[in-house]
């Protein structure tokens, strides 16, 4: 049975959940706006069809340390996105539990029908038109002036709350990309990339006129989901005893583990792109701890929803 | 679902495949900012570029979703490398990629297959590796390593003295790190390798520090052979890279090895010290102005590091290939007997181009000393270089003290700095080593046998007994094993002469790429060293000749290194060598090589009747006599005894 709801009440009780719960920000995208960006199949009726609201949450990524640490190493560093689906999850129950008005965590995974690169749902385009970031240069990765680089997660519900508008203005490029744009041409995500699968072109003013993302490189480095099947397929037909083995890294005793990550070679996220960001590792609020201060220092924003 | 049940066939995707593949989310261009603005009409406008769902792909092209989403699958699927992980595990840390930099683990790691055929040099049982590794034997120093250490703990020592220069260590490694990365950049690779002809100059040293550092493995040239000693050696090496000196007379030697490019297939870069009419850049300019690449793969002790031609007293000469292993276990293990400290000045007589030479610097590299350069040998300059240089140990051959004596030159020089002399590379007569110490007022004469296969086998002590050191080359260095073997192969007793075999740490693995000489050098891990010697009852051996120069009369089997030593003393005799001749009715008889005093000459009748007041074996002598002016010898003053048997 639903019971009568105060939307704004209703939409500060939901914001201030995932703030309590560990987000950075939260908000609400508007629907209408993701219908019409989003293709048939991907949009939130697809997945929930009496939908009337998503919410989109961020969680911070790194610690400052975390930045200097060796590549390899850094792949790992990317498990906070467990943290903004535990948010969400939690969410879904707490808008059931609070108000009676069904909800669902939106599944970040793969559409099994079209491979392992096309998601259910853009949970990036979510949290664009909650207002959570900006796309930026590196390949269209949300940026946050004040949080930098999150990981965002989506709840769906039939509960009715008002949308959020997306960032007034965007942060990327930040001015020392500007100025080294200028000198050579790249800001430093395009230079640094491992792939070089990013470029683009900067207008007079310093903001961003194209980006260019060659996805298909960098899923190669980072999205590996398609790795061992293609392994495994080679090394059945492979003759040579020698070139069987180290096509299934046998020396190294990492095919269960691969396996069990659905990767031949990398488990986790290239963030060579994030590490040379200003953006993404100097931003402001980006710590939870500074972001609580921050708050406390402010009483009028004490509930900062973004 | 298999492509064929959509009806997509290998055509389709060869008409469609890069289309769809560009159309979907794959390639990815946004123009300003149409999301964030809410722009949809630019949205809709650019959705091709901004990627498309497969629905919309398929709508476009005209194709059903599965088509389309099957194609675009397939694509995926076959554009997909699965080695880009590697780009990134390098980085972080303060490192950032590089894209004009990137070498994949391929292009960094990946020896070629003459560098591969190198490591199978020094492949030794994996039961040596092993006892070695746990024994400290071995270890993972190399040169660079110990250059490094030297840098670091006595920078602005001198690293090397010459006559016109003298080098820091800061600055000896400086260069050496410039030269490696200069030769990087002219696409040497580790494994390749470098072949030097060069004196023992500043520049020899920079050039071994350099190959070392970047992997490359250093093939050292005697000073003497020309073209044609000089192409089948770098032919059988696979020299990518020839250092050489300048011309000397007639003679230069940058264009000698420009013309051997016809006949070295491998040669491809010829690196003179001083500028040449050739025109190519010279060693100094590759230190200072490059061009410089960054060294990716550096040397580790296990790598190849020295090849070497061995002097070929016997034979044709044969490649010697080192690691570090082999090559820096004597020096480390020995440099305490001789009480080597980084204030020792060493000075070698013998030639860097031989082991011997690149043992000495190895020696003062070990404990961080300087190197006192004699570029090349006269007796006039060794004895000055060693008046006017100070050094605390010299090394040099029996023939480089005879001559100095003979000369004349070192009865008023001061040899007062010297602690050590150490003589090695031939036999050496006591009495010779007995005239030396009597002239240092403070030093010894110390003696040492080894060879290009081993670097050091046998040693004498600093506390050993005047005759220990004169009349024996000691015992084995530490960690090496020695034995003296029978004509039937059994161990000899004490004072037994025989063939000495050897094993340890500092012995080579085989002979590279050389089937017919590795045939039979090796008995149950025992190296067949070809040099006859005995042990006595002390354990300090004495070297009475080689196994080939034996000669089978009737049977008999006869050293003639005895006999050639009392012929040597004859008064009209400057040098002797017997070698076998062949004979119908005893197999072979011995026949003596002299180079006479004067031109009278001698007889065999005058060498008999002397061997006779001698008390020499009557079968022992020779039975005929050839006179000529001069001995082929090699650059570390030994007779080669191969090109007088075909004269005999």
């Amino acid at each position: 049975m639903k019971r009568p709801v105060d939307a704004a009440l209703a939409k500060r009780k939901v914001l201030d959940y995932c703030l309590r719960k560990g987000a950075l920000c939260a908000g609400i995208a508007d629907l209408d706006a993701i219908n019409r960006v989003a293709p048939a199949g991907h949009r939130p009726a697809d997945l929930m069809p009496k939908v009337k609201s998503v919410v989109s949450i961020g969680v911070g990524g790194n610690t400052r340390g975390a930045w200097g640490v060796s590549a390899k190493a850094l792949t790992y560093f990317g498990s906070t996105e467990a943290r903004a689906y535990k948010i969400a999850y939690g969410l879904a129950f707490y808008i059931e539990h609070t108000f009676g008005i069904p909800a669902v965590y939106c599944p970040p995974d793969m559409d099994s029908e079209a491979g392992a690169r096309v998601p259910f749902q853009s949970l990036k385009l979510h949290a664009e038109l909650a207002g959570l970031g900006a796309r930026s240069l590196a390949g269209d990765i949300l940026l946050h002036p004040e949080f930098g680089y999150m990981y965002y997660a989506s709840a769906f519900t039939e509960l009715v709350l008002a949308p959020d508008e997306p960032l007034k203005e965007n942060p990327c490029p930040a001015p020392s990309c500007v100025a080294m744009y200028r000198e050579v041409g790249k800001t430093p995500c395009m230079k640094f990339c491992p792939v070089q699968c990013l470029s683009g072109k900067l207008d007079e003013h310093g903001r961003q006129a194209e980006m260019y993302y060659d996805m298909a490189a960098c899923a190669e480095m980072s999205q590996q989901f398609e790795a061992m099947p293609k392994v495994l397929a080679k090394a059945m037909r492979e003759h040579d005893p020698q070139d069987f083995d180290d096509l299934l890294a046998l020396e190294s005793k990492l095919l269960f583990y691969k396996l069990s990550t659905g990767s031949h070679a990398m488990f986790g996220q290239c963030f060579e792109c994030m590490r040379v960001c200003p953006i993404a590792t100097k931003a402001p609020l980006a710590d939870p701890i500074l972001r609580s201060e921050a708050a406390r220092a402010k009483p009028d924003a004490a509930a900062p929803h973004k | 679902m298999p492509a064929h049940k959509y009806g997509v066939t290998e055509g389709m995707i060869a008409s469609y495949g890069d289309l769809v593949f560009r159309l979907s989310n794959n390639i990815q261009i946004r123009r300003g900012d149409p999301i964030r603005l809410k722009q949809f009409d630019i949205i809709e406008r650019e959705r091709a570029d901004l990627g498309m769902s497969d629905e919309q792909i398929g709508t476009r092209l005209g194709l059903s979703l599965e088509q389309a989403r099957t194609i675009r699958i397939i694509m995926e699927h076959r554009r997909f490398r699965t080695d880009h992980y590697q780009r990134i595990l390098a980085l972080g840390a303060g490192k950032r990629y590089r894209d004009e930099r990137y070498l994949s683990p391929e292009q960094r790691f990946a020896l070629g297959p003459e560098a591969q055929r190198l490591r199978e040099g020094v492949g030794f049982a994996p039961a040596h590796v092993q006892r070695m590794l746990q024994q400290g034997c071995w270890n993972g120093d190399t040169v660079p390593r110990w250059l490094a250490r030297a840098v670091r703990e006595t920078p602005d020592k001198p690293a090397i003295i010459a006559p016109d220069a003298t080098l820091s260590y800061r600055e000896t490694f400086r260069r050496s790190e410039r030269l490696a990365r200069a030769f990087t950049a002219l696409g040497l690779r580790k494994g390749d390798v470098i072949a030097i002809q060069l004196a023992n100059v500043p520049e020899f040293m920079l050039t071994y520090f350099a190959a070392a550092m970047m992997g490359a493995v250093l093939a050292p040239m005697h000073m003497p052979y020309r073209a044609r000693e000089m192409a089948p050696l770098l032919r059988h090496a696979k020299a990518r890279l020839a250092i050489c000196g300048p011309a000397v007379g007639d003679h230069v030697p940058a264009e000698m090895f420009l013309a051997l490019r016809k006949e070295v297939d491998s040669l491809s870069h010829v690196v003179p010290v001083e500028s040449s009419s050739v025109g190519a850049p010279t060693l100094q300019q590759l230190i200072e102005a490059g061009p410089f690449e960054d060294i990716r793969n550096p040397g580790v002790a296990s790598d190849p590091a020295i090849l070497c031609f061995t002097s070929g007293t016997s034979d044709a000469p044969k490649a010697v290939v080192h690691n570090s292993y082999t090559m820096l276990a004597n020096n480390r293990l020995c440099a305490p007997l001789y009480e080597l400290a980084s204030n020792d000045i060493l000075l070698s007589a013998a030639p860097f181009t031989h082991a011997f030479g690149i043992c000495i610097i190895n020696f003062a590299l070990s404990v961080g000393a300087t190197q006192l350069l004699l570029p090349a040998f006269r007796p006039d300059l060794l004895v000055q270089t060693i008046v006017q240089g100070r050094p605390t140990l010299l090394f040099a051959a029996p023939a480089h003290i005879a001559a100095c004596l003979h000369a004349g030159l070192i009865d008023q020089a001061d040899l007062s700095s010297l602690r050590f002399a150490t003589i090695s590379g031939s036999v050496c007569a006591p009495q010779l080593a007995r005239t030396l110490q009597e002239r240092m007022p403070t030093g010894k004469v110390m003696q040492m046998w080894g060879m290009t296969e081993l670097f050091m086998g046998l040693n004498t002590r600093p506390h050993d007994a005047d005759s220990v050191r004169f009349g024996s080359v000691g015992r084995p260095t530490p960690g090496m094993e020695l034995r003296v073997v029978d004509d039937s192969g059994r161990p000899a007793e004490d004072a037994q002469s025989g063939e000495l075999h050897i094993r340890g740490p500092s012995v080579f693995a085989g002979y590279y790429d050389n089937t017919l000489a590795n045939d039979g050098a090796f008995v149950d891990g025992w190296f067949r060293t070809g040099d006859l010697g005995v042990r006595d009852s002390e354990g300090n051996f004495r070297i009475t000749g080689r196994r080939k120069d034996l000669i089978n009369r009737g049977g008999i089997k006869i050293n003639p290194a005895d006999v050639e030593v009392l012929i040597d003393k004859h008064p009209k005799v400057l040098q002797c060598a017997i070698v076998p001749m062949p004979d119908e009715i005893m197999g072979e008889k011995a026949c003596v090589f002299v180079v006479p005093r004067n031109a009278d000459g001698v007889t065999l009748a005058e060498i008999c009747e002397w061997l006779q007041s001698n008390g020499v074996a009557k079968m022992k002598w020779p039975e005929r006599v050839e006179l000529i002016d001069a001995m082929p010898m090699t650059p570390t003053r030994k007779i080669i005894k191969g090109l007088l048997r075909p004269r005999a």
